[in-house]
């Protein structure tokens, strides 16, 4: 296991009186390998949790563990160098700098952390960009590209670090059915080579593709792969 | 902003550094001039503006006499014709000097020539040119060599012709028959007198002492020549540094807000770079960075660009402000694009901190979500 949530709640104050609850008590464990797409409705909490997994946001309570490593006890550098090094990102809006080239794009998050550096970044992106059909265009700024090609360049910088887990925001939106196929056969062969994937999406004709499907609902987790399993009807006690 | 700083200073050093080379030209402890011509001949020689001021010759015996006093040089003030075709101006001062006793000229003169001035010769401010195609200079119809030039000084000396009281005398002759009208130099009178005290003397203690003893006349001791004009570029100066002083709080403030609506447009792209592994350390070195360069480019051109425009207007300085004015040294230069640069990093590190602080500080969700 690498990934486990414990009892984690995230509260959001949108005033001083309204509080929402997108995530409520969710315990999660997600094994190494496994390949999880987290569904549900706009605003249900998805990428909510995603953004917990990944340590962009503090649970209100809970733990969120990586390799048994509690995520708040960790310093900044030590949750930068974490992301850097282990996850890879796909969000759901561009995030190409525009002012880069798709290769200094691809090659950027190996400039982060210095100690950690692999060698031959460069060559590393042009292959990653040869084997997702940009090798052509990696001199190109994004707003070259099409969407598409956009999505994949960024499935290219997230694997430049070589992560072991992959988490993906709603990578298919915004595309046609054709790209959509092309970019979740990338992730499945992604997959087929080892790499862990959480993956948010609204999509339900997306869970063949999954070893497991949750869905966020009322803040809390179904397993819509177990018959819709609630897994998070109890306080779990956590390690 | 940069560019404004360095034009000020360019033009306050400027002025400063001519006010000093001016009086490191004369050479002289005190100046004795006639009572009430005083303004007269600071302006004649700060602005090269001609001056007809005249006391009698028995001065000279009379100030010599003032306990303290080492050297004393009389000097005639004199001034060419209107529309004179020698010089760069039109109407130019001319100083005749006595050589026997002479501290202001001769130096200058033993060191660049070897000897002194025979009549007929000249040597003239940094100004002062043979008209082309011309032999000499001609004033009231007598010809004048010149035989060099002194180093600019960026006052009315520079505008300004020396010669021996003999050349003087001989072209005053001379101008009755060959002149438009004659150069008239009234028997047994002198303008000023040059005076350099004993080295165990103070200039003050000298100057009382021709005030109290000597009726008729006025010493001006060397740090107080000028002095209205000091005075004046003092109260210009006082102004400039509270202008400067608010336009940098301005500047500060209003950078300040620039970047925080930089940073506020591209917190999307910082917090992707914030979950693609950069810290928050890397966030705000990165803005305040970006920051730098900015002002260091936009410092660079204005300081180059001030410099340039300062450069090529010296001459329209001098003669729209009535201000003397001296290029600063290419080392001064130097040392005030760096002081600028300095001061640019300094203005930008403390207007871009907050925002750079602030951003660095977000959470990458939030940005992310917005």
């Amino acid at each position: 296991m690498i990934i486990s949530l414990c009892n984690v709640t995230k509260e959001y104050n949108l005033d001083e009186e309204t509080i929402i609850t997108p995530i409520q008590n969710v315990s999660l464990d997600i094994r190494q390998g496994e390949f999880i797409l987290i569904i549900g409705r706009s605003g249900s909490g998805k990428t909510t949790l995603l953004n917990l997994v990944a340590g962009l946001i503090k649970p209100s309570s809970g733990e969120v563990l990586i390799d048994n490593h509690d995520l708040r006890n960790m310093t900044d550098t030590q949750l930068s160098s974490l992301r850097n090094r282990r996850m890879g990102f796909i969000f759901q809006f561009p995030s190409l700098l525009p002012s880069l080239t798709i290769l200094q794009n691809v090659v950027l998050p190996t400039t982060f952390h210095s100690r950690h550096r692999k060698p031959n970044a460069h060559k590393r992106a042009a292959d990653l960009l040869q084997m997702l059909g940009l090798g052509e265009r990696k001199k190109v700024y994004p707003r070259q590209l099409s969407a598409g090609e956009q999505k994949r360049a960024v499935i290219a910088r997230s694997l430049i670090n070589e992560p072991e887990i992959l988490l993906a925001d709603e990578p298919t939106s915004d595309l046609d059915e054709r790209t959509e196929q092309e970019i979740m056969t990338m992730l499945r062969e992604t997959h087929a080579n080892g790499m862990t994937i959480m993956m948010v999406t609204h999509s339900t004709d997306l869970i063949p593709y999954a070893t497991r499907a949750l869905k966020v609902e009322d803040g809390g987790l179904l397993d819509v792969t177990a018959a819709k399993q609630p897994l998070t009807d109890a306080v779990r006690e956590c390690a | 902003m940069a560019g404004f700083f360095v034009s000020i200073t360019l033009i306050v050093k400027g002025a400063d550094d001519s006010l000093h080379a001016g009086l490191d030209r004369l050479g002289a402890d005190i100046v004795v001039v006639p009572e009430g011509a005083e303004s007269k001949v600071e302006t004649a020689l700060l602005m090269g503006k001609p001056t007809d001021v005249w006391m009698s010759t028995d001065y000279i015996q009379k100030i010599a006499a003032v306990p303290g006093i080492d050297s004393v040089s009389p000097q005639i003030y004199l001034h060419s014709l209107y529309g004179a075709s020698c010089c760069a101006v039109s109407e130019m001062f001319l100083v005749a000097f006595d050589p026997a006793t002479d501290f202001t000229i001769t130096p200058w003169l033993q060191r660049n020539l070897g000897r002194e001035l025979d009549k007929g010769e000249v040597i003239g401010g940094s100004y002062i040119f043979v008209p082309p195609g011309q032999k000499d200079i001609m004033l009231y119809g007598y010809h004048l060599v010149l035989r060099g030039n002194l180093e600019p000084t960026g006052t009315g000396l520079d505008q300004t012709m020396f010669f021996t009281s003999d050349t003087a005398l001989a072209m005053a002759n001379s101008s009755l028959t060959t002149a438009e009208s004659p150069l008239v130099i009234p028997p047994n009178k002198i303008s000023s007198l040059m005076i350099k005290v004993t080295p165990e003397t103070d200039a003050h203690t000298v100057s009382l002492r021709i005030l109290r003893d000597v009726l008729g006349v006025f010493p001006i001791e060397s740090p107080n020549l000028f002095g209205e004009f000091r005075h004046q570029m003092l109260g210009l100066l006082w102004v400039f540094l509270i202008v400067l002083i608010l336009a940098w709080v301005l500047l500060t403030l209003l950078i300040g807000l620039i970047f925080s609506i930089v940073v506020n447009e591209r917190r999307q792209e910082i917090a992707v770079l914030r979950a693609l592994g950069a810290t928050r350390w890397f966030v705000f070195r990165s803005v305040l960075f970006e920051a730098a360069l900015l002002a260091f480019a936009a410092a660079g051109i204005g300081v180059s660009l001030a410099a340039f425009t300062i450069y090529i207007l010296r001459d329209s300085i001098t003669n729209s402000l009535e201000m003397p004015f001296l290029f600063p040294s290419f080392s001064s230069i130097m040392a005030l694009l760096v002081t600028v640069m300095a001061l640019s990093l300094v203005t930008v590190t403390v207007a871009v901190f907050l925002p750079a602080f602030r951003i660095s500080k977000e959470e990458p969700a939030v940005a992310m979500r917005e």
